[in-house]
C-alpha cells in the first residue's frame, strides 16, 4: 500500500488536465473513455463512483482498487481572418487527468467507495513571444481541479440501486498574460495570477435493470464553485512603472458546472452491448470572469470579461464487445458541442464543437487483475471566432489525442 | 494479434495530431502588387522619435504593406536603410526619468552608430520606399530640393534631380502616395508663426501653409506621372494635424493652485493684474482680463497676434491713471496683445519645457524677472501656441487652428478629386485619425492618441510608434481591399515594438 501511495502522489504532482467541451475533462475511467464517454447505464467497474454512484452497489465486489490515467496531446491553431496575415498555435504540455477509486462491499446491499479524480481542468499555452498576437489576452493558463469523493451505494432490490457521494473539491489556477509595456531591452511586461480554492458538492445516481436487455442510469453531479479569495497577483513591468502595477492579491470565482446524465444500455446479444447517453452540462453559470484586486491603480483596474456560456447537451454512443473470457473491446463516438457562444471567443478556452471517436480494450490477466487501455481522438470544427470587446477575429481548430491506461485489482 | 494492429494505429494518430486548419489564400483583386513603391514624407520613411533610424525604417508602414502584398503576388521591397539606430541627423528621443521623477523624452545616449548616414545611396537603388522626411507636396517636383534636405540628398542621383524623377526611376505597378501633411504641419508645429501662401508662391520657409493652387498643381503632376504607365495605387489624405499629441498633450490650463510654487502667488498676481483688468474693461475688451483661480486650475497667459494690438491705448490709459511712464509703456508692450488661453487653444509639446519658467530673453531685454514668467506674467510666445477662435469684445477673432483646418480640408479635397479622377483608392486617414480619438483595440490591446501612454504616437508626438504605423498600415489595407476587391490580410500590430520605459 505504501508503494501505491507514492504513485498517487507523483500523479497528483504531475497532473495538469485538459479538455472536453469548455474545460470539462471526461476521462475518469478507461472503459468509459473508450465507449465515447458513455458510462451511466452500464455498470462494469468501480469508476461508477464518478460516473454513476448508483451503480456502485452492483459493481463493487469485495475490496477493489482501480487506477487509471490519460496522456492528452492537444493543439489549437488560430488564424486571423478574413485572410491570414498571422497565426498562433498552442504548445501545450501533455496533460494527465487521472483517477483512483477504492471500493468495499460491506454486505449484500451496501457498498462503500472513495474516489479521487480530475473532472475539470485546462492547460493552454499560446506562448509569450511576439509570434503570438493573442498574448495580451492570455499567454498561458493552468486550471486544475481534483475532487475527493467518499461514496455510499445501496442495492434497493434486484433491479434498482442508488448511491451518493460527498465531493470535496480542490482547485487551482495559474494565469499569465502579456502587458504591452517594454523595458529598455525591449522585454515585454507580464502579469501572473495564481490562486487556490476549495469547495464542496455532491454526486448521486440511480441505476436500474429494466429487463434482461435494458439498463437505465441517471446521475447528477452538482455545481462546484471555486471562490478564490486571496490569490497572488504579480506583475513584471519596467521599473519606472512598478508603482502602477503593485504586487497584490486578487479574488475571482469560477464555476465547475452541474452535470446531469441519462443513459440507456441495450444488450444485443451475449457478446455485444450498446449504450446511448445524454449529458446536460450547466455552463450557463459561467457568466463572466472577473478579477478584483486588493490594490488597484489607474493602470491596474478590476476587470470583468463577459463569458455568457450556454448550457450544452452532449450525445454519446458506445459499444462493448466481449471477445472472449479474457478480452473486452470497446469503441464509441460522441458529439460534444461548445458552450462558448459566437462572439465570446477567449483564447483561454479556444472551444469549438467537436466530434470524438474512441476505442479501447480490457484484458483480464487473472481473476484479480484487469489491465485496460483506451484512446481518444478528436478534431473540432473549424470555427469562425470573434470577440468585439477585445477586437479579436479569426478561425480556430483544435485537434487532440489521448492515450489512457488503467489497472484494477480485486482483493 | 489484432490488438497490436490497433495499438499501432493509435500511435500513428497520436503522432499526427494537428489541426488541419489552413489560412485562406489572399488575392490581389484588380490591383497588381508585383512592384510597389511608396511615395511620401517622414511618415512613409518610418520616421519616429524625432528622427530617422534604421529599425524605424525596417518597420515603416510601406514595408509592412509590402510584407502583406507578398501574400498576393507582391515582390521584393527595398528601403534606403540608414546604417544605425541612434537617429540621423539628430539623435532620437528615448524615455527618461527627470530629476523630479517624471517620465519624459530625452536625447538618446547609447551607441553612436550614425557614421556613413549622409552617404548618397542612389547607386544601390532603385528603392521601393522613397519617403523623404520633411518633404512637402510642393517640393516634390522642385529641382534642387535635395540641396536643402539631407534625406533627399541621400537618394537622388544629382542635387538637381527632383524627388519625383528619383521615385519614378523604376516604374511600379502599384503606388501609395501620402503627401501633403508637411504643407500644413510645419505651420502648425511652429505655433502658427508662418503665413498662408497663395498663388504660385514657393516658400522656402517650411513654417508656412502651402498655396492651395500650387499644392493642386504639384499633386496633379505627381499622380499623373505615376499613373502614366498604367500603374494603380492608393492616395492617402492628410489627418487633421491638430488631433495629434504634439498639440493635445500640454493643457491650456496647467497652472495648479495646489502647486506650492504657484498657489501662494495667486493673490499677489490677481492684485497686480486688477488694475490692468480695469483697463481691458475700459477699452471694451473684458474677455482679455487676467484672473488666476484661487482653487483648481488656471489657464496660461498667451500672446495672440490676431488680437487688435492695444499697447498704445493701454500705455495712455495707464499713464493717465498715474503710473510712471516707463512702467506704463512696459505694461502696454507686454499685455497689449495677450489673453488667457481657452480650451480652444492648443499648446505645442515643446511649450511644456518653458511654461512657468523665467524667460531669459525677456529678462535680458530689461523685463523685470517677476513679469517674465512664461505663461503666467509673460505671455507665452506665438510659437508655443496654435490659437483657437476668440471673442474679443465685439469682434470674433479667427485663430490659427482654423487656418490649418481650412488648408487641410482644401488639400484633402484635391486628393479626393484626384483619386476619383484616376480611379485609385482613397484612404481617408483624416477620418480614421478622428476615429482614433475614442481609442481602438487590437487583439486585446487598447490604443489611444494620448502621448506615450496611448501607444500609437512616438516620443515626438507627431509620428507613429511602430505599432502606430501598423495600425495605419491596416487602415490602408482596408481601403485598398475595399477599392480593388483584393483580400490582403491585416498586419499583426502586436508583433511590433512599442515605446521602451526605463
Amino acid at each position: 500500500m505504501k508503494r501505491k501511495l507514492s504513485i498517487i502522489t507523483s500523479l497528483l504532482l504531475s497532473s495538469s488536465v485538459v479538455f472536453a467541451g469548455g474545460f470539462q475533462v471526461n476521462m475518469q475511467g478507461v472503459r468509459q473513455v473508450a465507449m465515447g464517454g458513455s458510462s451511466t447505464a452500464l455498470a462494469y467497474d468501480i469508476a461508477s463512483i464518478f460516473y454513476n454512484p448508483g451503480a456502485l452497489a452492483k459493481t463493487a465486489k469485495g475490496t477493489q482498487v482501480y487506477l487509471s490515467a490519460n496522456g492528452i496531446f492537444a493543439k489549437t491553431t488560430f488564424v486571423s481572418t478574413p485572410t491570414a496575415g498571422y497565426t498562433s498555435q498552442t504548445d501545450n504540455p501533455m496533460s494527465t487527468p487521472f483517477n483512483l477509486y477504492l471500493s468495499h462491499k460491506l454486505n449484500d446491499k451496501i457498498a462503500l467507495g472513495f474516489g479521487v479524480y480530475t473532472p475539470f481542468g485546462s492547460t493552454v499555452n499560446w506562448g509569450n513571444t511576439n509570434a503570438n498576437s493573442l498574448r495580451y489576452l492570455i499567454e498561458k493558463i493552468e486550471l486544475r481541479n481534483i475532487n475527493f469523493q467518499p461514496t455510499i451505494s445501496y442495492q434497493v432490490n434486484d433491479k434498482v440501486s442508488i448511491g451518493a457521494g460527498l465531493v470535496y473539491a480542490t482547485g487551482s489556477v495559474v494565469l499569465e498574460k502579456g502587458i504591452p509595456l517594454f523595458d529598455p531591452n525591449g522585454k515585454e511586461g507580464v502579469g501572473r495570477l495564481e490562486g487556490k480554492a476549495n469547495s464542496i458538492g455532491f454526486n448521486m445516481g440511480v441505476h436500474a435493470q429494466l429487463n434482461d436487455r435494458l439498463t437505465l442510469g441517471v446521475s447528477y453531479r452538482s455545481q462546484v464553485r471555486f471562490d478564490i479569495t486571496s490569490g497572488d497577483a504579480t506583475f513584471t513591468v519596467p521599473s519606472s512603472l512598478a508603482a502602477n502595477f503593485p504586487t497584490t492579491t486578487f479574488s475571482a470565482s469560477l464555476p465547475m458546472p452541474q452535470v446531469a446524465s441519462l443513459g440507456l444500455g441495450y444488450k444485443v446479444n451475449n457478446k455485444l452491448t450498446l449504450q446511448g447517453e445524454m449529458n446536460f452540462v450547466g455552463w450557463e453559470s459561467y457568466k463572466s470572469l472577473d478579477f478584483t484586486y486588493a490594490k488597484t491603480t489607474t493602470t491596474l483596474m478590476n476587470s470583468t470579461s463577459a463569458r455568457n456560456w450556454e448550457n450544452v447537451f452532449i450525445f454519446r454512443l458506445g459499444a462493448h464487445y466481449q471477445y472472449n473470457d479474457r478480452l473486452e473491446l470497446m469503441a464509441g463516438i460522441a458529439r460534444d458541442p461548445s458552450p462558448v457562444k459566437d462572439g465570446y471567443f477567449s483564447p483561454e478556452t479556444p472551444d469549438a464543437n467537436r466530434f470524438l471517436t474512441t476505442a479501447g480494450l480490457v484484458y483480464k490477466v487473472s481473476d484479480k487483475i484487469n489491465l485496460m487501455a483506451s484512446y481518444y481522438y478528436t478534431q473540432t470544427d473549424q470555427r469562425e471566432v470573434y470577440n468585439n470587446a477585445d477586437a479579436v477575429k479569426g478561425k480556430i481548430q483544435t485537434a487532440a489525442v489521448a492515450g489512457g491506461i488503467g489497472v484494477s485489482y480485486k482483493f | 494479434m489484432k490488438h497490436i494492429y490497433l495499438l499501432g494505429a493509435s500511435l500513428l494518430v497520436l503522432a499526427s495530431c494537428k489541426p488541419n486548419l489552413e489560412p485562406t489564400k489572399p488575392t490581389s483583386g484588380d490591383a497588381n502588387f508585383t512592384s510597389y513603391v511608396a511615395i511620401g514624407n517622414s511618415l512613409t520613411a518610418g520616421y519616429a522619435d524625432g528622427t530617422l533610424y534604421r529599425s524605424g525604417q525596417i518597420n515603416s508602414y510601406p514595408n509592412m504593406l509590402a510584407e502583406m502584398f507578398a501574400f498576393a503576388g507582391g515582390g521584393d521591397f527595398k528601403q534606403p536603410l540608414l546604417p544605425g539606430d541612434a537617429g540621423w541627423p539628430s539623435l532620437k528621443y528615448v524615455l527618461g526619468v527627470s530629476s523630479t521623477g517624471s517620465l519624459g523624452p530625452t536625447a538618446y545616449s547609447g551607441t553612436m552608430d550614425t557614421a556613413g548616414s549622409g552617404t548618397n545611396v542612389y547607386a544601390a537603388g532603385p528603392y521601393n520606399n522613397v519617403g523623404i522626411p520633411g518633404i512637402r507636396c510642393i517640393d516634390y517636383i522642385m529641382p534642387g530640393y535635395a540641396t536643402a534636405n539631407p534625406y533627399a540628398a541621400r537618394l537622388v542621383n544629382s542635387p538637381m534631380q527632383t524627388a519625383l524623377a528619383m521615385a519614378t526611376s523604376k516604374p511600379a505597378t502599384f503606388y501609395t502616395v501620402w503627401l501633403g501633411a508637411n504643407d500644413v504641419l510645419g505651420y502648425a508645429t511652429g505655433g502658427g508663426v508662418g503665413t498662408v501662401n497663395t498663388g504660385v508662391t514657393y516658400p522656402t520657409a517650411t513654417n508656412n501653409i502651402s498655396s492651395t493652387t500650387l499644392f493642386g498643381f504639384c499633386y496633379d503632376s505627381v499622380v499623373n506621372n505615376l499613373a502614366r504607365t498604367g500603374a494603380k495605387g492608393a492616395l492617402i489624405n492628410i489627418p487633421d494635424v491638430t488631433s495629434i499629441p504634439y498639440f493635445t498633450t500640454v493643457p491650456y490650463n496647467p497652472l495648479n493652485a495646489a502647486d506650492p510654487n504657484f498657489g501662494p502667488q495667486i493673490a499677489t498676481l490677481n492684485a497686480q493684474f486688477a488694475q490692468l483688468n480695469q483697463v481691458f474693461t475700459a477699452l471694451g475688451k473684458p474677455e482679455r482680463k487676467i484672473i488666476f483661480n484661487t482653487t483648481g486650475l488656471s489657464p496660461l497667459l498667451i500672446k495672440d497676434k490676431n488680437l487688435t494690438d492695444l499697447s498704445a491705448q493701454m500705455t495712455t490709459v495707464l499713464t493717465a491713471a498715474g503710473l510712471p511712464a516707463a512702467q506704463a509703456t512696459l505694461y502696454g508692450q507686454l499685455y497689449g496683445q495677450c489673453r488667457q488661453a481657452t480650451a480652444a487653444d492648443l499648446m505645442v509639446l515643446p511649450s511644456s519645457s518653458v511654461i512657468a519658467k523665467p524667460n531669459a530673453t525677456a529678462i535680458a531685454a530689461g523685463v523685470p524677472q517677476q513679469l517674465a514668467i512664461n505663461g503666467v506674467t509673460y505671455p507665452l510666445e506665438d510659437r508655443f501656441v496654435l490659437t483657437g477662435d476668440f471673442k474679443d469684445g465685439t469682434s470674433n477673432v479667427s485663430g490659427e487652428i482654423a487656418l490649418a483646418k481650412t488648408a487641410t480640408a482644401a488639400f484633402n479635397a484635391i486628393i479626393a478629386a484626384k483619386a476619383q479622377a484616376k480611379g485609385w483608392a482613397l484612404v481617408d486617414m483624416n477620418k480614421f485619425f478622428a476615429s482614433l480619438q475614442a481609442g481602438m483595440k487590437f487583439n486585446g490591446v487598447t490604443f489611444g492618441v494620448s502621448f506615450v501612454s496611448g501607444g500609437l504616437f512616438s516620443l515626438d508626438g507627431v509620428h507613429g510608434t511602430q505599432r502606430g504605423y501598423a495600425v495605419v498600415a491596416n487602415e490602408i489595407i482596408r481601403a485598398i481591399n475595399l477599392h480593388y476587391g483584393s483580400t490582403i490580410p491585416v498586419v499583426d500590430v502586436n508583433k511590433y515594438p512599442g515605446i521602451k520605459f526605463p
